[in-house]
């Protein structure tokens, strides 16, 4: 009987101190672990409205720059039914530039996530950037790299989406691109048209909603 | 809806095997998968406690920890719910069947340190799964990993007298054969499109 | 300073070191704890982040697991090292999420999968609660070293051939065709399993060969 009184006491002990000592951790890193997230997803937005922050900044830097240059034009856009607030990008002077959201969809393995930038006129994707994406290093994967994301810098939209519902499309190899396109991934197919799906997806809903508002 | 619980439930075997594509419960797929009949018995197991444990620590996380803002205990929480779990399993079939006891009952303790059971827990936190789809994802993960070791045993069974060399025997050549299995597995990626 | 050498060589930490390290080196000799870090060997920077994150909580639990060796009654002896053990791997993780967010979001789940990595268990049940605290932390450290050393060595052919890179440099030049399997599952099977066979090959002691002979059990 002492023995077991012993065991339990130890054991609620125990597990109150780890359990004390891990919270504490907790508490004194709260702050900086919430706006290291914030940061992460205020870089991915100005990525894709093509300001870059140098790399390795820290998240005072990230903040800096995105109370700067970011604001919130109080519309929102659907998608798949998430809410997503319509974001304006401000140039050097302040003037406004183009627009940033957020798109979401599946990709091979798991969700992917990311900001498409829109400019004011609407005919132009001023560009793209991932904060979320499982896919297969080196082959879906490549979406992030540099070569990848460049395509969509400055890429034409036109007026009306193509007769399959697409604004722009995500050619194979071998297929001239046209105005309104971009290269595909080789070897990676899966991830190539569940990445055309979310970009012409998330535009159809934005271009409503732009409509809609006016 | 339920097409994408099909979906999730066999792309887990597949295209997302726990084993051959996230190295999950690698420890006891070398040690216990030289005979098909245990191979069977430990997959049969972690299937049950797989299917099981993601849906009690999906709502372990969401009704306990969320609430109340202790996320980061997740991973105290999870294993204590695991191995608490295949306790409770043990001793109620210890109890009603003697029989399965025999089967499984001696996996049991092998499975409270399998990464896979952990790994299916922490995988859908981060993606976000809703209870119902971690179920399947649990029960899919659960049977791909069988697949895997029962494959592996069978082949292992079959190279019993093949001349292999000194340095590659037992775990060397597991994992080569491993490695061929997971190329055949990713062969399988493209077979299933991922749900808008 | 040779006597000095002879002195460290002799001492009692240095052999639980070089057990550690070599002699008993938990991939090679025993292929354990490599699930929950296979996956994440295809970049060095990962790999480093991972084994830094693997000796700290290797040591910690190790030391932690050896000063309450003579108080924890022996029924929940495993459930009280489990528990150690996850304290610090949320530790860790806290740690990574605020000081290296970007290598913590590439590691994901695998950090939390430190718990269940056999090799942690196995040294707090096997060394540290049955020594005094200052062995079981060199033990702890020597085992993370030289389990790091196996991830280190699957990792560099992993990123070379695979992307060209090594700690994200561009190495290899236009010349070099990426081999993306390398980077891919089984990629990371492939290494390991010749990492095992060239170092059984050249490491095991002659007596031990003629053991090990015959087809395996």
């Amino acid at each position: 009987m002492k023995e077991n009184f012993y065991t339990v006491l130890y054991m609620v002990l125990i597990a109150a101190g780890f359990t004390g000592v891990t919270s504490g951790v907790h508490l004194l890193n709260r702050e900086r672990i919430e706006r290291n997230r914030e940061a992460m997803r205020a870089r991915v937005v100005l990525r894709a409205l093509g300001i870059e922050v140098r790399r390795g900044a820290g998240f005072e830097e990230i903040e800096q720059v995105y109370r700067q240059r970011v604001q919130d034009t109080g519309r929102t856009v659907t998608i798949r039914e998430e809410e997503h607030p319509i974001l304006e990008g401000l140039d050097e002077q302040g003037e406004p530039m183009g627009y940033a959201f957020e798109i979401v969809g599946r990709g091979v393995w798991d969700a992917i996530r990311g900001y498409l930038a829109i400019s004011l006129e609407l005919d132009l994707i001023l560009g793209l950037a991932w904060h979320e994406q499982n896919e297969t290093p080196g082959l879906g994967g490549e979406i992030t790299r540099e070569w990848f994301m460049a395509q969509f810098r400055d890429l034409p939209l036109p007026d009306e989406p193509g007769p399959d519902g697409r604004y722009v499309r995500l050619v194979p190899a071998g297929v001239e691109p046209g105005e309104h396109d971009a290269d595909a991934i080789t070897g990676a197919t899966g991830t190539s048209d569940a990445v055309q799906e979310i970009i012409n997806h998330a535009l159809g809903r934005f271009m409503q909603a732009m409509a809609e508002s006016d | 809806m339920t097409a994408q619980m099909l979906i999730i439930f066999f792309s887990a075997i597949f295209t997302d095997n726990i084993l051959l594509a996230r190295f999950l419960g690698m420890c006891s797929f070398l040690a216990v998968s030289r005979q098909i009949k245990t191979a069977v018995g430990l997959g049969a197991a972690v299937t049950f406690v797989l299917a099981c444990t993601s849906v009690l620590n999906w709502f372990v996380y969401h009704r306990l920890l969320v609430p109340f803002g202790l996320e980061y205990l997740r991973f105290i929480a999870f294993i204590i719910v695991i191995a608490a779990f295949v306790q409770f399993v043990e001793i109620v079939i210890e109890r009603f069947s003697p029989v399965l006891y025999y089967a499984l009952g001696i996996f049991l303790p092998l499975i409270t340190v399998n990464c896979a059971i952990l790994g299916v827990s922490l995988f859908m936190i981060i993606r976000e799964m809703g209870a119902v789809m971690s179920f399947f994802y649990g029960a899919g993960s659960g049977v791909g990993w069988a697949l895997a070791i029962i494959a592996m045993a069978g082949i292992r069974e079959k190279m019993q007298k093949a001349r292999i060399p000194k340095g590659l025997e037992g775990p060397g050549i597991t994992l080569i054969i491993a490695g061929i299995m997971a190329l055949a597995f990713l062969g399988l990626a493209g077979a299933l499109t991922p749900p808008q | 300073m040779p006597d000095m050498m002879k002195k460290i060589a002799l001492s009692r930490s240095w052999q639980v070191f070089k057990t550690g390290v070599w002699n008993e080196n938990p991939i090679f000799r025993q292929i354990l704890g490599i699930c929950s870090t296979l996956a994440i060997t295809n970049l060095m920077v990962n790999t480093v982040v991972m084994s830094a994150g693997l000796i700290f909580v290797l040591a910690c639990s190790n030391v932690t697991v050896s000063l309450l060796r003579n108080y924890t009654p022996r029924r929940i002896r495993m459930i009280v090292q489990t528990l150690i053990i996850a304290a610090y791997v949320i530790v860790v993780k806290i740690l990574l999420d605020a000081y290296l967010p970007d290598v913590s979001e590439a590691l994901g789940a695998y950090v939390g999968l430190i718990i269940t990595n056999c090799i942690i268990m196995g040294r707090a049940e096997g060394f540290a609660s049955s020594n005094p605290p200052w062995p079981s932390l060199v033990d702890g450290v020597a085992c993370g070293i030289g389990y790091s050393i196996i991830l280190i060595a699957i990792t560099i052919p992993r990123e070379l051939m695979g992307q060209g890179t090594l700690f994200h440099v561009q190495l290899l030049g236009e010349w070099w065709r990426p081999w993306t399997i390398m980077v891919m599952p089984p990629g990371a099977f492939f290494a390991l399993a010749l990492a095992v066979w060239i170092a059984r090959r050249h490491a095991e002691p002659p007596a031990a060969e003629q053991q090990t002979g015959g087809p395996p059990q």
